[in-house]
C-alpha cells in the first residue's frame, strides 16, 4: 500500500495521539487502509450506456470548493473594518463546511459496518474511534483548505504577510471545531433518542441546511445592499458566541491593533473552545460513543393506530385517484419510498425546497429596500413577476426524475420476476404518487404566498403553471432513460440530470413566455389552460404507452 | 394422462453464454408436479443463471423453456403469478416496514390488502417476528430479513418455488419449521426447486437431486440412485467425484502444515 503524504502529515501529531491513549501504529494503518479504499471508489454504474467513471471525484470537488471560496472571499475586498469582514468570512466558510460535515460525512461518522470487520480484531475501540476521526478530518481539512485558498491569497495580498501566518492554524481549529461540536452532538441526540431518531434529525437538519445555503448564495447580492450601511460594531452578550468572531478576532487584534477586551477574550475563545471539544470528546464521549452507535439499527415499533390510519388514508386516495389495479399499488408503493427512505429525501427535498423558495428570492431581488418595502410590494402587486413561479415548475419537473433512483436499486429484482401485465401502469401509479406526495403541497405553499402578495387573481395562473409542471414530468419521462421507479443508484441519474435539467429549462422557458404573451395582451387564459389539459392528456395515455420494462440484464451479468 | 405425470417444467438444451464465456452449454430437464429437487454445483456452474432465466430476470439465453406448459419466451406475465423465489442476496427495498413490503409484492400477485395484511401478520407470527410488522427493514436481523424474504415469495401459493440457499441465518428452530413446511407444499402438489451448498440438507429434503458442473448436468436421480451409481456413501462424497475433485485431504493437511510455520 502506499504511503500517503498525508499519513507523513498526520505522523507529525502522533504524540498528541499517543497522549489520548490511542495505538497510534494500528490506527496509522486503518487510516492506510482507508485511504486507499478512497481512491479506488468507482462509483457503481448500473446503465451500461454510461461509461464508468474513473476520476477521482474528490479532487473533483475541491476544484468547486476553490469556486465557491472565490466568491465568499470577495468579502475581503470590501471596504468594512476587517473584524467585521472576517466575521462574515469565517461565518460562510464554518457554514460550508458544517453543511459538508453534516452531509457527507456524517454517514463516515455513524458507519457501523465497519466496525464488525475491525473491532474482532485485537483493536481498542478509542484508536478504532481517533482512525475514524482522523479520517474526516482529513478531508475536512482539505476542503476547508480548498475553500479557505482564494482568501487566503487575497487577504495576505492586502494585508501582508502576517494575515498569511495567521490563517494555517485557524483551518486546524475550525476544522476541530466542526467535527468534535458535531460528534458531540450526535452523542447527546443519541443518548435521549434511538437511531431511527437520529437518522430523521440529521436528515432534516441536512436538507434544512441545503435550503438555507442555498438561500444565501441567492441573496448575497442583497446583503450588499443591506449592509451598505456604516457598520458600528458594539458587542453584545450573544456575539460572544458567535464562531465565527472567535476566528475572527485574531486579525482584529494583530492586523488592527484592536486590543480591546472583547477581541482578546473572543479570540482566546477560539482556540481554547476546539481544545475543550476535543479533550471532551477523546476523554469522555468516544469510549461510549461507539456503544451508543449499536443504537442506530434499534427501532421502536411505531404505534399501530397511527401506521393503520395512514393505509387507510392513502388507500382511499389511491382509489380516487388511480385506474388500474397495478397502477394503485405502484402509487402506494411509490408514495411509502418517499416518506420512508432518507438516502432519497436528501437528494430529492433540497431540491424540492429550492422549488418552494426559488421565485421568492427573484421577488426580493426585484424589491428594493432603499426605496421602502411598500412601494416596491405595490409596484409588484401589478405586474407579471409571479411568472417566476415557472422556475420552481422547471425545478420540480425535472427533480420528478429522481423517483428512479434508491439507495437500495439492487432490490429491483423484484421488477423482473413479478408478473406485471402493463409496465405502462408502474409509471403512471410512481408519477401520480409523486405529485400527490410533493408537487402539490408544494403548489399550495407557493398558492398561498403568492396570492397574498398578488392577489386572486392569480388563481388560473397558477393552475396553468401546475398543470405545465405536470406535463413536463410526463415529457421528461417519455424522453428521459425510462428506468423503472427506484431501480437505480444515484449516480446513474447524475450524468443525464444535466442533459435534462437543459432540456426542461428550454421546454419551460416556451411555456413561461405564452404564459406571458397571454397575459399581456389579454388573452382568455383558459384557451391556454384547455391546451395544456389536452396535451397531458395526450401524452399520459398515447406517449406513455410506448413505456417498457427495462431489463438489467447486464447488471446480473455482472454479478454472476 | 396422468396430472400427476404432467412435466409442470420443462428445459431443452438451454444454452447461455456471457460474452465469449459459456455458461450453460445445453441442459436438458423434466420436472413433475410435487418434485423436490436439489439442484447443487460447484461455485460458477450456473445454478443461478438457470434459476434466473426460468424466473424471466436473465434474457438472450438459446434453447426453450417450458413452465405450465407455456413457453416463457412470450410476453405473458400469467406463468410469474404461479411463483415464488428466494434470492441468495437478501437485497430488499428496505427502508419500508415489513408490512409495507409484503402488502406491496403481495397485492401485485393479486391478493387484496386486507388477504395480504392479514396473511402476512399471521405468516410472520408462526416465524415469531410479528412485532417487527411495522418496523423498517433495515432494522431487521439477517434472519429475520431471510423469513420476510420467504414468506414474501410464499404469500400468493405458488405451484413452482425456487429456493436459493433459503435457510441462509435461520436457527436451528425455524429450519426444522421451514424444512417441515417444504416437505407439506411438497405433498400438496407444489414443486421446489432448490439451490444450495449444504450438502447434507439437500441429501434430506431432495425427492431429486440434479447435479450441474460446467454449465451441463451430471447427475440426475433421487439420492439412492446417485449413490448405487457412485458407490459413495453420502451427497457430499457424490459431488467430490462428480466435480472431479479428491484431494480435500491433501490440500487440507496441507494447509494446517502452513499454519504452523512447519
Amino acid at each position: 500500500m502506499e504511503n500517503y503524504k498525508t499519513l507523513r502529515v498526520v505522523d507529525l501529531f502522533s504524540g498528541i495521539y499517543k497522549s489520548f491513549g490511542v495505538d497510534y501504529r494500528i490506527m496509522r494503518k486503518i487510516l492506510q487502509v482507508k485511504l486507499t479504499m478512497d481512491q479506488r471508489r468507482v462509483p457503481t454504474i448500473l446503465n451500461s450506456n454510461n461509461k464508468p467513471e474513473n476520476d477521482d471525484m474528490f479532487t473533483k470537488s475541491l476544484f468547486m470548493y476553490i469556486l465557491i471560496g472565490f466568491f465568499i472571499s470577495i468579502f475581503l475586498l470590501l471596504p468594512f473594518p476587517l473584524f467585521f469582514k472576517m466575521n462574515i468570512y469565517f461565518g460562510m466558510v464554518i457554514f460550508m463546511i458544517m453543511t459538508v460535515m453534516i452531509s457527507d460525512y456524517s454517514s463516515v461518522l455513524l458507519d457501523i459496518v465497519e466496525k464488525n470487520i475491525l473491532l474482532p480484531k485485537p483493536i481498542d475501540i478509542r484508536t478504532y474511534n481517533a482512525a475514524k476521526v482522523t479520517h474526516i478530518y482529513i478531508y475536512l481539512l482539505k476542503i476547508i483548505f480548498a475553500i479557505s485558498l482564494p482568501g487566503l491569497l487575497i487577504g495576505s495580498f492586502k494585508h501582508g504577510l502576517i494575515f498569511a501566518i495567521l490563517y494555517p492554524p485557524q483551518m486546524l481549529l475550525m476544522a476541530a471545531f466542526v467535527i468534535f461540536s458535531t460528534s458531540i452532538l450526535y452523542y447527546i441526540i443519541l443518548h435521549f433518542f434511538d437511531g431511527e431518531r437520529l437518522k430523521d434529525i440529521i436528515n432534516y437538519f441536512q436538507i434544512f441546511l441545503a435550503a438555507v445555503s442555498f438561500m444565501i448564495y441567492q441573496l448575497i447580492g442583497k446583503a450588499f445592499e443591506i449592509f451598505d450601511l456604516n457598520i458600528n460594531f458594539t458587542p453584545t452578550w450573544w456575539s460572544y458566541f458567535l464562531p465565527s468572531s472567535w476566528f475572527a478576532a485574531p486579525y482584529s487584534i494583530i492586523l488592527e491593533g484592536n486590543r480591546e477586551g472583547y477581541f482578546l477574550v473572543v479570540g482566546a475563545f477560539g482556540i481554547i473552545i476546539p481544545i475543550i471539544l476535543l479533550s471532551i470528546y477523546y476523554g469522555k464521549v468516544a469510549k461510549f460513543f461507539e456503544e451508543k452507535l449499536q443504537k442506530l439499527n434499534a427501532s421502536t415499533t411505531k404505534k399501530k393506530k397511527v401506521v393503520a390510519s395512514r393505509r387507510k388514508r392513502q388507500n382511499i386516495i389511491a382509489n380516487i385517484i388511480c385506474r388500474g389495479r397495478e397502477e394503485k399499488i405502484f402509487y402506494k408503493f411509490t408514495h411509502d419510498m418517499l416518506t420512508n427512505e432518507r438516502a432519497l429525501k436528501l437528494k430529492l427535498y433540497p431540491s424540492i425546497a429550492m422549488a418552494a423558495l426559488m421565485p421568492l428570492v427573484f421577488l426580493m431581488r426585484s424589491i428594493s429596500f432603499t426605496k421602502g418595502l411598500r412601494e416596491s410590494l405595490a409596484a409588484i402587486n401589478g405586474g407579471n413577476t409571479f411568472l417566476y413561479i415557472y422556475f420552481s415548475a422547471a425545478i420540480l419537473a425535472t427533480s420528478s426524475a429522481m423517483i428512479s433512483t434508491t439507495e437500495k436499486y439492487q432490490a429491483a429484482w423484484i421488477y423482473n420476476m413479478l408478473p406485471i401485465n402493463k409496465p405502462v401502469e408502474i409509471y403512471k401509479g410512481a408519477l401520480k404518487a409523486f405529485i400527490m406526495k410533493l408537487i402539490i403541497p408544494i403548489y399550495l405553499v407557493i398558492t398561498v404566498i403568492f396570492t397574498a402578495i398578488y392577489g386572486l387573481r392569480i388563481l388560473p395562473d397558477i393552475l396553468l403553471i401546475l398543470l405545465n409542471t405536470i406535463l413536463m414530468m410526463i415529457i421528461i419521462l417519455i424522453m428521459g432513460n425510462k428506468a423503472m421507479p427506484f431501480s437505480q443508484n444515484f449516480d446513474a441519474i447524475k450524468h443525464n440530470s444535466m442533459g435534462v435539467f437543459m432540456g426542461t429549462s428550454l421546454l419551460c422557458g416556451i411555456m413561461t413566455l405564452v404564459h406571458w404573451f397571454f397575459v399581456s395582451r389579454g388573452i382568455p387564459l383558459w384557451i391556454y389552460i384547455l391546451v395544456s389539459i389536452s396535451s397531458i392528456l395526450f401524452a399520459w395515455m398515447v406517449g406513455m404507452n410506448k413505456l417498457r420494462i427495462k431489463r438489467e440484464e447486464e447488471t446480473i451479468a455482472i454479478e454472476e | 394422462m396422468d396430472i400427476k405425470r404432467e412435466p409442470i417444467l420443462s428445459i431443452k438444451d438451454l444454452k447461455m453464454n456471457y460474452g465469449s464465456k459459456e455458461v450453460l452449454k445445453g441442459i436438458n430437464l423434466e420436472v413433475i408436479r410435487g418434485e423436490i429437487i436439489g439442484y447443487i454445483g460447484p461455485n460458477g456452474a450456473g445454478k443461478s443463471t438457470t434459476v434466473k432465466i426460468l424466473l424471466g430476470i436473465v434474457g438472450g439465453y438459446k434453447g426453450d423453456i417450458r413452465i405450465f406448459g407455456e413457453n416463457i419466451d412470450g410476453k405473458s406475465m400469467e406463468y410469474k403469478k404461479r411463483i415464488g423465489y428466494v434470492p441468495e442476496t437478501s437485497e430488499i427495498y428496505d427502508n419500508l416496514t415489513a408490512g409495507e413490503y409484503l402488502s406491496f409484492i403481495g397485492e401485485i400477485y393479486g391478493l387484496t390488502e386486507e388477504e395480504v395484511d392479514d396473511k402476512a401478520q399471521r405468516l410472520m407470527a408462526l416465524f415469531e417476528i410479528k412485532d417487527a410488522y411495522h418496523n423498517r427493514i433495515t432494522s431487521f436481523s439477517k434472519g429475520m430479513k431471510q423469513k420476510l424474504l420467504i414468506i414474501a415469495s410464499l404469500l400468493h401459493n405458488p405451484d413452482i418455488l425456487f429456493l436459493d440457499e433459503p435457510l441462509n441465518g435461520l436457527d436451528a428452530n425455524s429450519v426444522m419449521i421451514f424444512k417441515e413446511i417444504l416437505a407439506e407444499l411438497a405433498a400438496r402438489g407444489k414443486t421446489i426447486f432448490y439451490s444450495s451448498h449444504i450438502m447434507e440438507v439437500v441429501e434430506k429434503i431432495s425427492s431429486r437431486i440434479i447435479l450441474l458442473n460446467n454449465g451441463e448436468n451430471v447427475a440426475d436421480g433421487t439420492f439412492g440412485e446417485l449413490k448405487e451409481k457412485n458407490f459413495d456413501a453420502s451427497l457430499e462424497e457424490i459431488f467430490n467425484q462428480l466435480t472431479g475433485f479428491n484431494q480435500h485431504k491433501i490440500i487440507a493437511e496441507e494447509f494446517v502444515r502452513v499454519l504452523q510455520g512447519v
